[in-house]
């Protein structure tokens, strides 16, 4: 008897104590609540290199028992529109901004200090938006050659093709590269190189001209200096400090390669424009977002490391390293101000580089993030204004995709990449600042 | 025309709310296009204090911004896009205007009585397949072809001569002003032929049968009496379906390669025209280049109203020409 | 030329070299003329094969009433949006267009009936990229990027076409029958609505037709005002995605299976127009495509 009651003065504790448990940890809220029956829009549009990520990250939240759905008088209703950076960052300051239409831009490139003055100006102030990584990738440098060849090349080498001081496939810069079978089929080649960029301001020419910029053997970042204008026709009359720059590579350097006698880079719309082209066109070299590198005229470069030397394709695998080693030179201890501003990708200050050419073996040197431009301080009081749950929909997905990862693939390929889990926390923090109506939505 | 009315009571109870009624359907239209317009160029003034007109409309290239203090530099020039959207309409009608016309003669003149009408349907049902799907066929499909054929052909036999009919066999372009004149050319066929249909059917019998009579081919016909009677309609009918590619937005857009800085030096490298601009930077655009943009607007509104205001002329020249011969 | 056998006369019916090349100049021009009319359907021809090549494969019924965040996707949203933004802006112009029809038909005087043709030929000649570029200056604002801003612009281009149609067959209806009806003693308005229009009502239905036809294929003026969206729910005041809006998107994508989802788009919005174009030619008589 006295076992028995011993027994069910344990079990009734231990509920007791499981629930309280349990009500602890609802209380601490490790993932954003939204409102039971919750309902309507939750749109957002801008660059296009991680569309195809996030069009996977909709699906599958959507395909799930999360509150999303296909029908918003029932469900919230996620829609991301791929346009491109320079469309996400205006839309974000413009006319509907905060409205339910409008609620997030993506872009992957940095805020010019002109705009973010603007979009101070805008909003109210720079504390009424935030700028989070939500996803990184890799830059596949695409080459059609006859035969497909895997064509291994080096950032001093592409700097040199985009300035147009390299302008045949059979320049030795090139040729000294290869394999000897490639190094003889190139070397025979008569073909200049058909080059291929983008046509407006892309977050993609962002993070490719960042590696440029700073890879190895570059003279003056490859031409993105502060003291660069389009006139320039020789690198090494430049003087100023490295400045990355989102514009269009064609207009940035016609003169250069009129002076070197080459021709004009074929400016192209859309990661898609660049691919098809380089698709369609024999001898030509452009760069694109790793999900959009797949053609089958089409080939993936091997671009050199920083670290070993090696020669290394585009693979999540080979941007995690690079990102991991961005993370590392961030949070390591002792890190001095510069260092971090240099390497944080939360709210990245003007003089934040995106993580190429990082030192790591395996380190994929023409990696980037992508930014998610988020709202502060939403307001019921604006024009076709989110609800509350909405906005929790959005934090919800937010925090839901940084837990999902890069799981875009194409066909068994994975193209994007999850964040290091130092800056999952620091996206978090910034997500958690997100108010509707003055009031904290995760709490 | 004003009917002889009798205003007793039972007639004014309802004649009145109705003219009403039915002035207001012209003035709402009337107003919606003097909105149009009205919006379009109040857009366009933010232009002027930093870029006359005439750079506007005449120069290249495409920069324009504001830094903080306020000043705006515009250097925004309309030319290469205005002469894209005249010179692919140019290419468009030049291949439309024939086919179209003589498929209109056949449909009216030559095809059997059965054969004629569904050819008609078929012939004009290329108009309702919307842009966008020809757009995207062209892109795909036709381009690749036309490059690989007739632009190859054309530039190398003919292309040393003229420079504007060259290219560079190494980098045959993707996209090219001379394939979006032949998408529009595609486009408007069918509406050159429906209005040319109408035209020749409205040349009076009387004159066929007179010709017939003294023994004229049937080609001869055509040539000494249809084809100079129905001439200003047919110009008429033209000129319409040039309207029409000159405001052609999406499926010139895909295919013609958005070279917006430059005319292109050839008609096989790319170029832009000024409704595939709007459409593709609209969404990028600054306050200060919205206002370029509208100012692109406002151009392309003026050549078609110039247009419009030509074909009336003509249809109406043509109809009393034709009540003359009856 | 066998009166020559019958009747002997001065006159030779022979044929000279002159008829023989008159004759072979005539059949080689009829043989132009004939290609030419094949050159009109032969696009037609191409694109059909095409899109039913491409477009047909992933085409079923889940395709057409599947949302696109659904399993396999779909384009009911697409496919709401056109039609309900086309409906609205059909409502809206058709009464514009009939009203301004009649006006200029029956009460305007010559010079203001020449003066409307003229209007009407400018109005169907504005780019649909300025319809467009208005709403999104003017409306936009105001409603944001909504179903609303794209019936607006959809609006401001149909009006033109029943506008056009219906002022063409009023003025075809006999006057006869007006004087025949207002001899009677009816009234000016009743006759026009009750005799004329009545007459003319086929014409006026192609006007409409046709003005819905002109709605659903249209892509620039949507892209600048009612955008997209993935919600099935048909809400105006929020983005709408339209299926012209969806293949032009769809195309430039780099998932081959969303490319492939633009073909079967086009392929049914092809098919939508074709009907429509289809119902146009068997209720007309005597009407001009516009």
């Amino acid at each position: 008897m006295k076992t028995a009651l011993r027994l069910v003065v344990g079990a009734l504790a231990l509920a007791v104590l499981s629930t309280g448990m349990a009500s602890v940890s609802d209380a601490s809220a490790t993932t954003p609540v939204i409102t039971t029956g919750s309902k309507g829009i939750v749109q957002g549009g801008g660059a296009s290199f991680p569309n195809d990520q996030y069009q996977k990250w909709i699906t599958d939240i959507s395909a799930g028992n999360f509150g999303f759905g296909s029908d918003s008088t029932s469900k919230l209703v996620l829609t991301y529109t791929k346009s491109s950076s320079g469309t996400g960052k205006s839309n974000f300051k413009g006319g509907t901004a905060r409205s339910a239409s409008q609620m997030f831009s993506g872009t992957d490139s940095l805020v010019s200090a002109s705009d973010t003055t603007a979009t101070n100006t805008a909003l109210g102030g720079r504390d009424k938006w935030t700028q989070i990584p939500m996803t990184a990738g890799p830059i596949a440098v695409i080459t059609n050659l006859p035969g497909n060849p895997q064509v291994k090349l080096d950032g001093a080498t592409l700097c040199k093709i985009y300035t147009g001081q390299i302008k045949k496939w059979s320049d030795p810069l090139i040729t000294n590269q290869q394999t000897s079978s490639i190094k003889k089929s190139l070397a025979a080649l008569t073909q200049d190189i058909v080059v291929v960029a983008r046509d407006a301001t892309s977050g993609t020419t962002f993070i490719f001209v960042s590696f440029l910029a700073t890879a190895a053997g570059v003279t003056n970042n490859c031409g993105y200096t502060s003291d660069w204008t389009n006139s320039v026709t020789n690198l090494s009359s430049l003087s100023g400090t490295l400045l990355p720059a989102d514009a269009i590579m064609g207009t940035r350097f016609a003169a250069m390669r009129t002076a070197n006698g080459a021709a004009a880079i074929a400016g192209k719309t859309g990661n898609d424009g660049v691919r098809d082209y380089v698709n369609a066109t024999s001898y030509s070299l452009g760069y694109v977002e790793m999900a959009y590198s797949f053609a089958s005229n089409v080939r993936q470069a091997a671009i050199k490391n920083a670290a070993g030397g090696a020669y290394l394709l585009p693979t999540q695998s080979g941007a995690n390293a690079a990102i991991a080693a961005q993370n590392t030179k961030a949070t390591a201890d002792g890190a001095t101000a510069a260092v971090i501003a240099a390497n944080n990708p939360v709210n990245p200050s003007a003089d934040y580089v995106q993580p190429v050419n990082q030192l790591g073996a395996t380190a994929y040197p023409i990696v980037g993030y992508s930014w998610v431009l988020l709202y502060t301080n939403f307001e019921s009081s604006v024009t076709n204004a989110p609800t509350k749950g909405q906005v929790e929909g959005l934090i919800y997905f937010l925090n839901w995709s940084l837990a999902k990862g890069g799981v875009y693939t194409s066909g068994t390929t994975k193209c994007y990449s999850p964040l290091p889990t130092s800056v999952k926390t620091l996206v978090i923090a910034e997500l958690k600042k997100v108010k509707f109506d003055g009031v904290t939505v995760w709490r | 025309m004003t009917g002889n009315v009798k205003f007793n009571r039972s007639t004014l109870s309802g004649e009145l709310p109705f003219r009403l009624i039915t002035i207001a359907g012209v003035c709402i239209a009337v107003g919606l296009v003097v909105a149009l317009v009205g919006v379009i160029f109040e857009r366009s003034l933010i232009l002027w204090p930093a870029e006359d007109l005439w750079t506007f409309l005449t120069s290249s290239g495409w920069f324009g911004k504001v830094d903080e203090s306020g000043a705006v530099t515009a250097a925004f020039g309309a030319w290469p896009m205005i002469w894209g959207t005249i010179v692919t309409s140019i290419i468009g009608i030049a291949v439309a205007a024939p086919v179209g016309i003589f498929a209109a003669i056949y449909l009216v003149e030559l095809a059997p009585r059965r054969l004629a009408a569904p050819l008609t349907f078929l012939v004009e049902v290329v108009a309702a397949i919307p842009s966008v799907v020809v757009g995207l066929w062209a892109l795909g499909e036709l381009s690749p072809r036309l490059r690989d054929s007739v632009e190859w052909w054309v530039a190398s036999s003919i292309g040393h001569l003229i420079p504007w009919l060259s290219e560079d066999p190494a980098q045959p372009s993707d996209t090219s002003v001379f394939r979006a004149g032949i998408v529009l050319a595609i486009m408007i066929t069918p509406m050159v032929a429906a209005v040319s249909r109408e035209v020749i059917r409205s040349v009076p019998q009387s004159l066929r049968e007179g010709l017939v009579g003294m023994g004229a081919t049937k080609w001869e016909t055509i040539r000494l009496v249809i084809l100079p009677t129905a001439r200003v309609g047919l110009f008429g009918a033209a000129l319409l379906a040039f309207g029409r590619a000159v405001g052609e937005t999406i499926a010139v857009r895909l295919v013609i390669g958005m070279n917006i800085t430059q005319v292109p030096p050839t008609l096989f490298q790319p170029g832009s025209s000024i409704a595939a601009q709007i459409a593709g930077a609209y969404g990028e655009a600054s306050t200060i280049e919205k206002g370029a943009l509208a100012g692109l607007g406002l151009s392309l509104f003026l050549i078609t109203l110039c247009i419009s205001l030509l074909v009336r002329t003509l249809m109406w020249r043509s109809a009393d020409k034709m009540r003359a011969k009856a | 030329m066998s009166r020559a056998e019958k009747t002997p006369t001065l006159i030779d019916f022979s044929l000279t070299a002159h008829d023989i090349r008159r004759r072979r100049v005539n059949q080689i021009m009829l043989g132009v003329i004939q290609t030419m009319a094949i050159l009109a359907v032969v696009p037609l021809v191409a694109i059909f094969i095409v899109i039913l090549s491409k477009g047909l494969p992933s085409l079923s019924v889940s395709y057409l009433l599947n949302a696109p965040l659904a399993e396999p996707r779909g384009i009911i949203n697409a496919i709401q949006g056109s039609l309900v933004m086309t409906g609205i802006a059909i409502v809206a112009s058709a009464p514009i267009g009939i009203a301004g029809g009649i006006y200029l038909n029956e009460y305007a005087s010559e010079r203001v009936s020449r003066l409307g043709e003229l209007f009407i030929d400018i109005m169907l000649g504005i780019p649909s990229i300025l319809a467009g570029l208005f709403v999104y200056f003017a409306i936009v604002p105001l409603l944001g990027h909504s179903g609303w801003a794209g019936s607006v612009a959809l609006t401001v281009l149909m009006i033109p076409v029943v506008m056009r149609t219906t002022q063409e067959v009023i003025r075809l209806v006999p006057a006869g029958l007006r004087e025949a009806s207002l001899a009677l003693g009816v009234p000016q308005w009743k006759t026009t609505v009750f005799v004329t229009c009545r007459t003319a009502l086929s014409g006026i239905l192609t006007g409409i037709v046709l003005a819905i036809s002109r709605g659903l294929g249209e892509t620039a003026p949507l892209l600048l005002t009612s955008q997209s969206s993935n919600d099935t729910a048909i809400n105006l005041g929020q983005p709408m995605s339209a299926m012209t809006v969806v293949i032009y998107q769809n195309a430039t994508s780099s998932d081959p299976q969303i490319v492939a989802s633009a073909w079967t788009t086009a392929l049914v919005l092809f098919v939508l127009a074709f009907i429509l174009n289809v119902l146009v030619r068997f209720r007309t008589v005597n009407n001009r495509v516009v």
